[in-house]
């Protein structure tokens, strides 16, 4: 059952590769251009720790790895699950009912209608920048085993919260992407720095609220070993993959509510 | 193969006020109008049937068409659909239907339609032998070899819909929904879309219900139709006898060998008088076309006559008309 669904998955996403390639240098510039544009998002990252040193006592190479993790997680969910960042036009549109029509899950036909090869480029790119900076860090196996740990809890996150996203189009009609766009583009943006550097309230809302600090932040911790000298019980780190886990939960659930809500009441 | 009983639909829609002041209202106050647009809809149609599905634009058509495919809950009522109910047996009952829509693709844009095929080979879990079989049939019939290795978007509208027909038969369901499958085709496209239709209805025994504003192809396809006004069925019955039962008024075009008569019976009307012809619309009610024949016939010599039906395009707008009042 999940092995067939898996396979339909691949099939569909393929599916979309292919008509990507259709127009095959528009798809070859465009993987550039979006190389080029990720990695210029370093760039402020690498001038302020030039400038200052550190960043609150992170080191450039670590705050590489903060970026690595966050943007490795937040590139392959916009790249595997881009449908949910395009729910909106499917309801406008009526795509939904189409997908409705298919004997197959919905979601499973969401997550691939828009798979978005292009963004193939940037989780390599992202997984480059995290290769360097584990390799200059030194990091043994067990701090390894936390940035993998990390990088999986982001996304289960992320793909928690596109889910969670598309499924407030449900009530807003489709009026309110830009939301889904601030907790999903603005949540990896801020998570290219630690959460100890913003003020406390965003740190509590990152922690607490939208827990995006589990992502990154804390499996970083863990991984540098300096999860108590930040101020943080040694168990904290632990609760990463619950928290992330919690929030693919959240995200599937809203989601199914959403859906049984359109199919009550339509358009 | 569907059962309909007493079928509701009700929408809350926004109440919006004018004005700027009513966009400051629209944002506190939540006022909903509630929209019947389906309101107590029954019927029943058998396996095998081919049924011609009309209304006018806003009649609550599509709301009973979303109901029926599983894409809509229903707010009252009962459907069932060969055992299934269509929403919470969403998953085995899309497999056993076929969806149609004129207006939208379900086929891959920039792929060849082969490809499309393939894809939804895979989507509805059919076996390898059973989809070449069915693919050899369709091709057939459909003339799908020179369109498959095409990509869709390179197809002419009237190519795209053979290709959209093969692509909504390819589980062999046991029921086909269409809505405006020949819409915007020219004469001889619609014409092979409609020889497919009746084809795929005789000879497999699908079930075909097809909603269209083109009456021509109910005429031409549907011994049955079911027409819905106002969320309500407003007429179901044989497409024949709603000639007999609505389509009250007839025209007679008539040639006398000499002068026409100056006076004609009671319940009929002059539309036009030439020396020698007269143009009569008369009521099927008040008098028979024989004996308006016969009554002429006893006052001038007939040379010739036609006796034309009223198309059905008119009495479908007098069914509307009635509706509204």
């Amino acid at each position: 059952m999940l092995a067939n669904a898996l396979a339909l998955w691949a099939r569909l996403a393929l599916a979309q590769i292919r008509s990507q390639m259709q127009y095959r240098t528009s798809f070859a510039i465009q993987n550039l251009v979006m190389a080029g544009v990720t990695l210029s998002d370093l760039l402020p990252v690498w001038i302020l720790s030039r400038f200052f040193g550190s960043l609150d006592g992170w080191s450039f190479a670590e705050l590489a790895l903060l970026y690595g993790m966050v943007g490795t997680s937040w590139a392959s969910v916009e790249m595997a699950l881009r449908g949910f960042e395009n729910f909106s036009i499917y309801l406008v549109q009526g795509d939904l009912d189409r997908i409705l029509l298919r004997p197959r899950s919905v979601i499973l036909q969401v997550a691939t209608r828009d798979f978005d090869a292009r963004k193939l480029s940037r989780v390599a790119q992202a997984l480059l920048v995290l290769g360097i900076a584990c390799v200059v860090l030194g990091l043994g196996p067990r701090s390894l085993a936390w940035v993998a740990l990390g990088v999986v809890g982001g996304m289960l996150t992320f793909a928690g919260v596109v889910m969670a996203g598309a499924a407030i189009q449900f009530w807003t009609l489709g009026q309110a992407q830009e939301l889904q766009n601030i907790l999903t583009y603005g949540g990896s943006a801020a998570l290219s720095y630690p959460v100890s550097v913003y003020a406390t309230w965003f740190r509590r809302v990152l922690t607490f609220a939208v827990p995006l600090a589990f992502v990154n932040y804390f499996p970083a911790l863990a991984a540098l070993g300096r999860t108590q000298s930040a101020g943080w019980p040694e168990f904290v780190p632990w609760l990463s993959p619950f928290v992330c886990a919690g929030v693919l939960v959240f995200g599937l659930a809203a989601f199914a509510r959403g859906l049984r809500r359109y199919e009550s009441t339509g358009s | 193969m569907i059962e309909v009983q007493k079928l509701e639909k009700t929408f809350r829609v926004a109440r919006h006020h004018r004005g700027f002041l009513g966009s400051l209202r629209n944002l506190v106050e939540t006022d909903y109008d509630v929209v019947r647009a389906v309101d107590g809809v029954s019927f029943s149609i058998a396996a095998g049937e081919f049924v011609g599905f009309i209304g006018p634009n806003g009649a609550g058509k599509s709301t009973t068409i979303k109901m029926l495919t599983g894409v809509l809950e229903p707010s009252g009522g009962d459907v069932r659909v060969g055992g299934l109910s269509p929403r919470r047996d969403r998953l085995a009952h899309t497999a056993q239907i076929g969806v149609v829509f004129g207006q939208r693709t379900q086929l891959w844009w920039d792929l060849p339609v082969i490809e499309s095929y393939t894809l939804l080979r895979h989507v509805y879990r059919v076996s390898d032998a059973a989809f070449r079989a069915q693919l050899a049939r369709l091709e057939a019939l459909l003339e799908l070899r020179p369109l498959l290795d095409v990509p869709v978007r390179k197809l002419s509208l009237g190519q795209r819909m053979r290709c959209e027909l093969g692509a909504a038969l390819l589980h062999a369901p046991r029921l086909l929904f269409l809505d405006e499958p020949t819409i915007g085709l020219d004469v001889l496209a619609k014409e092979a879309i409609r020889e497919f239709l009746a084809t795929e209805n005789a000879e497999r025994g699908t079930t075909i219900l097809l909603t269209t504003h083109d009456l021509s192809d109910i005429e031409r396809l549907c011994p049955r139709m079911i027409l819905i006004d106002h969320g309500r069925v407003v007429y179901d019955g044989a497409v024949e006898a709603i000639r007999r039962e609505y389509g009250s008024e007839r025209r007679l075009v008539i040639d006398f060998e000499s002068a026409a008569p100056a006076e004609l019976p009671d319940g009929v009307e002059l539309e036009e008088r030439a020396s020698t012809r007269l143009v009569l619309r008369f009521r099927r009610d008040r008098i028979g076309a024989a004996a308006l024949i016969a009554w002429l016939g006893e006052r001038a010599p007939i040379a010739d006559l036609s006796l034309e039906e009223p198309p059905i395009e008119r009495i479908v707008a007098e069914l509307y008309r009635r509706g509204r009042t």
